[in-house]
């Protein structure tokens, strides 16, 4: 065996603001045998950490693979360009999770977008992060030195690694047989929580589906009931907060009853600023958006003003840049992959576009927290179960809401995806949190 | 069908439904379904959700009552259901005029029904007790057919009388008290004079209904069924 090249570079791909960094290595094992491996280093939250690492076990050599050889090649545009093609042909497992979500994209919109522009948009983004002169770190060298020590680290423990592959073997035709494994701290089991069971995430999707399915002809009374009708002021303060100005164009992602889109067409009318305005209702729930529908025509509202739009947070079927406010209200808990959702939107935001996020969040002080629980634990699925049969739903809802991230970590997981001024704010000491943070 | 799956089936079932609650939680349900089930009578899962909550002795006094009858103890062992599964009801629809089977399959029918619309047990916490109660609601259809009571109101409250006198269930005795005051006017001559004291005089005189093995009884002629149950079906005077 005998390692033919070792080197680093970087990828051209940024894992939120920070470049993520590529160390390849390539060795031969046999006469047939060539191992070729590939790892990228994310330098984002929380620090150095592995976000792909792919081995290339190329068993006929002879083939004339689609694989660039040289190594030579690194800072050339073109062969970046060549690097990502190869790298989107590889089956990443994320797409295991994403099958759930792509039979989505069958309810189309004008604003969807092709495959074919989904991969020239990522070739743009790496052309354009290639050729900005900020892209070179100065601390450059710190990383080349800590990738050198996480190769002297991976070649320490073969074993590990080589079990590692072996769980996540995908053959991919009688050429070659890759393996891929993701490491990214939050996707580390495939697991997630669902109230406090823990479920499969391919799971949980369909499992929150049913839920809402199920609540949806009675929600708002629930909410009122629920919140003794201060859910109202919530929105209102969000509202207030997000303070849309002529033409804003407004996503309310999983705001299927239309709560905070009608708020945004009565402050656009207050102001008489609605001609320029539009918000687009997005949730995952087709029931939830009948209903707004539905409310939305007994309020008598111009319907060029609202449009409805059924899809999933993860995976939103709207170009880049289309939007310059983004909200969702109490809809973030409800979501496998929260880094996705904020990943998504800020894709979708345009440059000095803001994020919001209303959210039940984690209360501080100890009495009013214990009030809190009793009151949630006790009598909310109790109210639930007598005004719509439903245990289990707000049974579910209340556990949810504890496992959602704190005030802090929420703030940090939007930082990370990009967003610039990010701050949060208390209402009704901590039991929710508007989150906010600009695309900057 | 052996004995074996249908008494897993049970089990299984208990399991996913059951959900665990404590007695402040009990208490407030209790009150809540109570009230609810007055406010708007169709409300099925408020009536179900009472009889649960506050039936814990009562389902004690069924399941004692049970287990002292040879054909109640055969039932607890092998808990059979009755829904559109373990029943045949094609099968029993073709049997003759008289029997329990085919006057059942007639009552489904007459009055568009289905035994599939009987809700889980949820927050019963012993799968025994929470069985006796499952059967108790699957019965009672049948309690309609061998009784010869209709689904209108009238008949109902008359089974509640007799359920309530023979099982103690605090929700019976709450409809069967409560329940006539939504009473049509001619209705309520005819349950003053006739289906009142028909209905108590029959759940006093006759046996424990939840005993009768009806998944063996399918062929047996309705009148030899009430010989044995002890129960005069009520018959109206002319006028």
């Amino acid at each position: 065996m005998a390692i033919v090249e070792n080197h680093i570079a970087d990828t051209g791909v940024r894992h939120g603001a920070k470049p993520v960094k590529e160390i390849r290595g390539c060795c031969v094992l046999g006469s047939r045998i060539t191992l070729q491996v590939s790892i990228k280093v994310g330098l984002g939250y929380p620090g150095p950490h592995l976000t792909s690492c792919v081995t290339f076990l190329n068993l006929f050599p002879d083939t004339k693979m689609d694989r660039p050889s040289t190594s030579t090649r690194y800072g050339d545009p073109d062969y970046e360009k060549q690097l990502l093609k190869w790298y989107d042909e590889i089956e990443d497992d994320d797409n295991e999770i994403d099958n759930v979500e792509e039979s989505e994209h069958d309810s189309c919109s004008e604003l969807e977008i092709s495959d074919d522009e989904y991969e020239e948009r990522e070739l743009y983004q790496s052309e354009q992060a290639v050729s900005d002169p900020e892209y070179q770190d100065n601390d450059s060298e710190q990383v080349l030195e800590k990738s050198k020590e996480l190769i002297d680290e991976k070649e320490s423990t073969p074993e590990e690694k080589s079990e590692n592959d072996q769980s996540r073997t995908k053959a991919k035709g009688p050429k070659s047989c890759i393996t891929t494994t993701h490491s990214n701290p939050e996707d580390s089991d495939k697991e997630t929580h669902f109230g406090f069971q823990t479920v499969k995430e391919s799971e949980k999707g369909q499992k929150v589906y049913s839920v809402f399915e199920n609540v949806a002809s009675s929600y708002d009374k629930m909410n009122d009931l629920m919140s003794m009708g201060i859910h109202r002021v919530w929105k209102d303060i969000l509202m207030c907060r997000l303070g849309p100005t002529e033409n804003t164009k407004l996503l309310d992602m999983a705001g299927g009853t239309g709560d905070v889109a009608f708020r945004f067409v009565n402050y656009t009318k207050n102001d008489n600023i609605e001609k320029s305005c539009h918000v687009t209702v997005c949730d995952i729930n087709a029931d939830m958006l009948d209903v707004g529908k539905s409310r939305s025509k007994a309020l008598g509202h111009d319907p060029a003003l609202i449009s409805w739009q059924q899809a999933d947070a993860e995976n939103l079927p709207f170009k880049d840049n289309s939007f310059n406010a983004y909200t969702i209200a109490f809809g973030m808990r409800n979501c496998t992959r929260i880094d996705k959702v904020i990943r998504e939107a800020y894709r979708v935001l345009e440059p000095g576009g803001r994020f919001m996020c209303l959210e039940f969040s984690h209360v501080e002080n100890d009495a009013f927290r214990w009030l809190y629980d009793q009151y949630s634990f006790q009598i909310i699925p109790v109210m639930g179960h007598l005004l719509t049969g439903q245990w289990q739903a707000y049974q579910y809802l209340v556990e949810s809401i504890r496992q959602f991230p704190d005030q802090e970590t929420l703030k940090e997981m939007i930082e990370q995806e990009g967003f610039r001024e990010v701050s949060y704010e208390n209402l009704s000491l901590g039991i929710v949190a508007i989150h906010s943070g600009f695309k900057l | 069908m052996s004995t074996t799956t249908t008494s897993n089936t049970f089990e299984n079932d208990f399991h996913k439904n059951h959900i665990q609650i404590n007695n402040f939680q009990r208490g407030l349900l209790t009150v809540g379904s109570a009230f609810m089930s007055i406010v708007d009578p169709y409300r099925a899962d408020m009536i179900a959700c009472l009889g649960e909550t506050a039936g814990t002795s009562a389902i004690m006094y069924m399941m004692r009552k049970m287990e002292s009858s040879e054909e109640g103890a055969e039932i607890l062992r092998q808990k059979p259901r009755i829904n559109s599964q373990t029943v045949d009801l094609d099968k029993l629809k073709k049997y003759p005029e008289g029997t329990l089977g085919r006057t059942y399959t007639r009552f489904l029918e007459d009055n568009n029904v289905t035994p599939d619309s009987r809700l889980p047990v949820q927050f019963i916490d012993d799968v025994n007790a929470a069985y006796v109660l499952q059967r108790y609601r699957e019965a009672h259809d049948l309690f309609h057919a061998i009784l010869g009571m209709p689904t209108n109101m009238l008949g109902e409250v008359t089974v509640k009388w007799i359920e309530a006198i023979q099982t103690k269930l605090p929700m019976c005795i709450g409809a069967a008290i409560f329940g006539p005051v939504r009473l049509k006017l001619k209705h309520r001559n005819l349950y003053k004079n006739y289906y009142l004291p028909w209905a108590l005089e029959t759940a006093h005189n006759s046996k424990f209904l939840l005993n009768t093995f009806f998944e063996k009884r399918w062929e047996q002629p309705l009148n030899e069924l009430h010989k044995e149950l002890n129960i005069k079906p009520l018959v109206l005077p002319n006028t």
